[in-house]
């Protein structure tokens, strides 16, 4: 029996020795799969999987009466690994048919030794279903989408557009992608032993969240009218350029805004950079006489003068060492303050613009927003620039008061002339009307008016003076528009040098008005880059004509008159 | 395993189809099969250790459906197969003592059951331990161990006395003669050379540690399992500074995520370890994971499949089946009242706790990784069918021990 329990001892050793290591596997796996599970996760999520991004349904653009203006549509992409495929010849040939690419070219793709390869990025979708039903081995398909502009090249600077990953590259597209873009999901793609993607399994690991809904502010119609306008305007006129706007001056909503030469953002291969710059946001310049719609509201609130106030205007004005002397030689005359601006007095305007100083100058500037940026909801505005009061000289209120030495954005411009319109309010520009998401459409209430920059009393008396502008005979007179009122202002600076000082020769036309006058709605702003004639009353002002007649009628304003050139039954 | 079956399904296709249901149904009715087998043979046989190898094959049969659901046929016609030569063995070896007779003839034939792939197998995966027969490779190292237990059994059962007295004493530990080194020492041999000639490192590990597990046993020669440590742990570094392929297994060992191997020699390792930690404490669910990331996750690395998918709950309830297997292997061991029956229970026990062990821990990384299959759930025929034949080899021991104990328990209260 002492034998026996000797033997029975050994045999509980072994067991124990057994049952040790088999509890030591047990504790192991508590560790790896209880207590250090987060760092190996951390470790396979670097190493396991090759995972592609899946671009979420972008968010679809509306214009301000439900117009689709750019929407996303499902596409395939369709991707080989090329291991994996038997056959490659016969399957290049295959695809190749499908795809309506050359075999050679997806054959050598196919032969490539990586363990992933595009085929088509964004392709038809019912067409690489076809090829899908095929079933070859090695060849794989990821659900896309891909964004469209189903109107074209229209209004596509304010547009924008997205790069290949469906992310905002420009434009609209681009500020609001945020809000466009959605979050993009992950597939996993397995890899194999030998760490290559294996086809079939791709693994949706994060569903895509889809971008939202917005609807602009901008009317399609308008727009068409706009850059219609624009463009034969710049035919016309052979300019390099035109840039043109329509804005609600009560609410800051943009309703059209483009720039001619234009492009077509669904020919991507095709689009010249110069044409995508939204210059009435993007690109300042020296806005000439337009500017002296400041310097005469500024003097009108400070009561330097009255409308009808009678100015002595020499036919030269020195200042500071500096002649100054009007557009075209004119004798030594008098005119009223009204006269001077709807005549563009350059002498004249100097002289109220001395009278009011250079503070009070600098202080209307700036009360106007010129210098610093509109706020609007777009990428890349610039702020413009109006040189501190410091740094002026004897001669910078004067060449600042008729629109020199100061660069501003036509938007800029647009906005004070808003401002004016609207009984002196400060105006927020904006392209986001609403926000349109599964609970319905959410107004973004952006724009409305802010703070007063005018007195009501000063923008009565320089709307006056506005629609004398307009009135034949003066400069501003081909922006007329039939059964309404406008008001507006003409402007023609001679451009910078490029790279230097001085001028180079070359022109920007501009005219920038409000309609009706007596209850005013609409801004718009038209300004040609080197056009000939040079004038903005002879070519930024009928194209303002054009697209103001056509805008006032789309939005029914009730018109000022019942005759087409005014005066009988008028409202006011 | 119906469940687990129909998870898999689930988890697959989103549907069940109830004509494969003929595989779990197949399966459980061999299992039925072998239980009344066992009952009218072998009526006092322990009546746990079935049921536990029942289970350990029912998990494998829905791992494997779950990773290859082709590999699922072959694995249940291989079950089939094994549990043949379970009846086989259980109606013509009830006698178990006349394998003491044949000891040498079993010890030659395990020699040449192992030395056979060296000259005629064909290598897969680095490793010469396949012998090809038309479509079939079959793994003579796993029926060579069931030998080999048996072998050793009968050799120290009969030599144990001589080889526990010590005539020497070094260095005041008394040892004895050295000739009765020379088992240990072929044995060692034996392991070295497979490890040099087969690169199985795995089974290698296994012999040596079996031989010691039996020698202990036999001899409580403490001397024994020292100097046989020592000599394998001596031949394992002479082997690591040799080959390339040792070392690499233990740089993978102590460097899984070393990022230049991390796609090639440490990918199965690093992502056993991945696949564990995603399965977390409940696991992923079955079919829910992707244990196929993992290179030949059907055989060696079926424990990281069970892991990711059943979580940490399912992996220690499979290590907790082995450890239940161990302890009525054991038992059996304990109530045998003949050395050779005692020592075969010790020895075919030591063969599946030291497999599982090997196995578990290697894609743990407890320990350096060997390929080994884990006993009853991997796939591979040669696995199952050596391991049914330990099986029905214990469950006799058992019978034999508790009835030889029931006779002398009768006896002494006759006398």
């Amino acid at each position: 029996m002492r034998k026996r329990e000797t033997s029975d001892t050994r045999l509980t050793v072994v067991a124990a020795v057994l049952f040790l290591g088999l509890a030591v596997v047990a504790g192991k796996l508590v560790i790896i799969q209880g207590l250090e599970a987060g760092r190996y996760k951390k470790l396979a999520a670097e190493q396991r999987d090759t995972s592609i991004n899946v671009t979420p349904r972008r968010g679809t653009v509306f214009d301000r009466e439900g117009e689709i203006m750019a929407i996303s549509e499902d596409v395939t992409t369709i991707y080989a690994t090329p291991y994996q495929v038997k056959d490659k010849p016969a399957v290049a040939q295959k695809v190749a048919e499908v795809l309506g690419q050359d075999p050679g070219d997806v054959l050598k793709k196919l032969q490539e030794p990586s363990g992933f390869v595009y085929l088509a990025r964004k392709f038809d979708k019912t067409l690489a279903a076809e090829l899908e039903k095929m079933d070859l081995p090695g060849i794989g398909f990821i659900q896309e989408s891909k964004r469209f502009y189903p109107l074209g090249s229209l209004c596509s600077q304010a547009l924008g557009l997205v790069d290949v990953d469906n992310k905002g590259q420009a434009g609209l597209e681009l500020y609001y992608e945020d809000v466009l873009g959605g979050e993009p999901g992950e597939v996993l793609l397995e890899r194999d032993a030998a760490g290559n993607p294996i086809p079939g399994s791709e693994k949706k690991r994060k569903d895509a969240v889809d971008g939202t809904d917005l609807q602009l502010t901008l009317d399609k119609d308008i727009q068409a009218k706009l850059e219609e306008a624009l463009a034969s305007g710049v035919e016309r006129y052979s300019a390099e350029a035109g840039t043109a706007l329509v804005m609600d001056c009560n609410t800051g909503d943009i309703l059209a805004m483009a720039t001619s030469p234009t492009f077509d953002p669904n020919e991507r291969s095709e689009i010249d950079a110069a044409a995508m710059r939204n210059r009435a946001i993007t690109d300042v310049y020296e806005p000439g006489s337009s500017l002296k719609i400041v310097t005469a509201s500024a003097a009108l609130e400070q009561k330097v003068v009255e409308p009808q106030t009678a100015l002595n205007v020499p036919s030269i004005l020195k200042v500071a060492d500096k002649e100054f002397k009007e557009a075209e030689p004119k004798p030594a005359r008098q005119l009223t303050f009204s006269q001077v601006i709807s005549q563009s007095s350059n002498v004249g305007t100097i002289m109220v613009a001395l009278q009011l100083g250079d503070e009070r100058l600098a202080q209307y500037l700036d009360r106007m927003g010129l210098g610093s940026k509109t706020g609007v909801d777009f990428p890349g505005e610039v702020a413009g620039l109006v040189p501190p009061v410091s740094t002026w000289s004897g001669t910078s209120a004067a060449t600042i008061s008729i629109g020199q030495g100061i660069s501003v954005t036509p938007l800029q411009l647009a906005c004070v002339m808003g401002a004016i319109a609207n009984g002196g309010r400060k105006i927020s520009p904006h392209f986001l009307k609403s926000k349109i998401t599964d609970e319905g459409t959410r107004d973004m209430g952006l724009g409305g008016l802010g703070d007063e920059v005018l007195s009501q009393d000063a923008c009565r008396k320089m709307s006056a003076i506005l629609e004398q502008v307009v009135a034949a005979g003066n400069t501003g007179s081909k922006a007329a528009v039939n059964y309404y009122r406008v008001g507006g202002k003409t402007g023609t600076a001679e451009k910078a040098r490029k790279g230097g000082s001085g001028y180079s020769g070359t022109y920007m036309a501009t005219f920038a008005g409000f309609a009706p006058a007596e209850r005013p709605r609409l801004v718009c702003m038209v300004v040609f880059d080197e056009p000939s004639p040079i004038w903005g009353g002879e070519t930024a002002a009928p194209v303002f004509k054009e697209i103001m007649a056509y805008s006032l009628q789309h939005l029914k304003v009730p018109p000022s008159y019942t005759s087409p050139e005014g005066g009988a039954g008028g409202q006011d | 395993m119906f469940v687990g079956y129909v998870s898999v399904q689930l988890a697959r296709d989103g549907k069940v189809d109830y004509a494969s249901l003929a595989y779990p149904g197949a399966v459980a009715g061999i299992f039925i099969v072998l239980h009344l087998v066992m009952r009218f043979l072998l009526p006092m046989a322990d009546g746990l250790i079935l049921p536990l190898a029942a289970g350990l094959t029912f998990l494998g049969m829905v791992m494997i459906e779950r990773l290859d659901p082709k590999l699922a046929l072959e694995q249940l016609l291989w079950i089939a197969v094994a549990a043949a030569a379970f009846v086989l063995v259980v109606l013509f070896l009830r006698n178990y003592e006349i394998l003491a007779q044949y000891k040498y003839t079993l010890g030659i034939a395990a020699l040449v059951l192992l030395a056979l792939p060296m000259v005629f197998g064909t290598e897969v995966n680095g490793a010469k331990l396949w012998l090809k027969v038309g479509p079939m490779s079959f793994q003579p190292a796993e029926l060579a161990k069931v030998l080999l237990v048996i072998f050793l059994a009968a050799f120290f059962a009969e030599k144990h006395e001589l080889l526990s007295i010590s005539t020497h004493r070094v260095l005041g530990i008394p040892v004895p003669e050295i000739k009765y080194f020379v088992p240990l020492l072929v044995m060692w041999g034996v392991s070295v050379l497979m490890m040099i000639f087969q690169k199985d490192l795995g089974s290698s590990l296994l012999f040596f540690g079996i031989f010691i597990c039996m020698v202990y046993a036999a001899t409580a020669r403490k001397t024994y399992v020292l100097v046989g440590a020592a000599l394998f742990l001596l031949g394992a570094f002479l082997c690591y500074l040799a080959f390339s392929h040792v070392q690499v297994r233990v740089q993978t060992w102590l460097n899984p995520f070393n990022p230049a191997t991390i796609q090639r020699q440490s990918y199965q390792i690093s992502q056993s370890l991945f696949a564990l930690s995603s399965g977390g404490v409940s696991g992923s669910g079955l079919g829910l994971g992707y244990p196929k990331l993992i290179p030949s996750v059907s055989t060696d690395f079926i424990f990281s499949a069970v892991g990711e998918e059943l979580g940490m709950i399912g992996a220690v309830a499979v290590v907790l089946m082995y450890i239940l297997l161990v302890a009525r292997g054991i038992k059996v061991a304990l109530l045998h009242r003949d050395d050779f029956g005692k020592l075969l229970a010790v020895g075919l026990t030591s063969v599946i706790a030291l497999q599982a062990f090997i196995i578990m821990g290697g894609v743990t990384r407890l320990i350096p990784l060997t390929g080994i299959t884990l006993p009853f759930v991997s796939y591979g025929g040669s696995s199952l069918l050596a391991n049914f034949i330990l099986l029905a080899l214990l469950l006799i021991l058992s019978h034999r021990g508790a009835t030889t104990n029931v006779a002398s328990i009768r006896k002494g209260a006759g006398r």
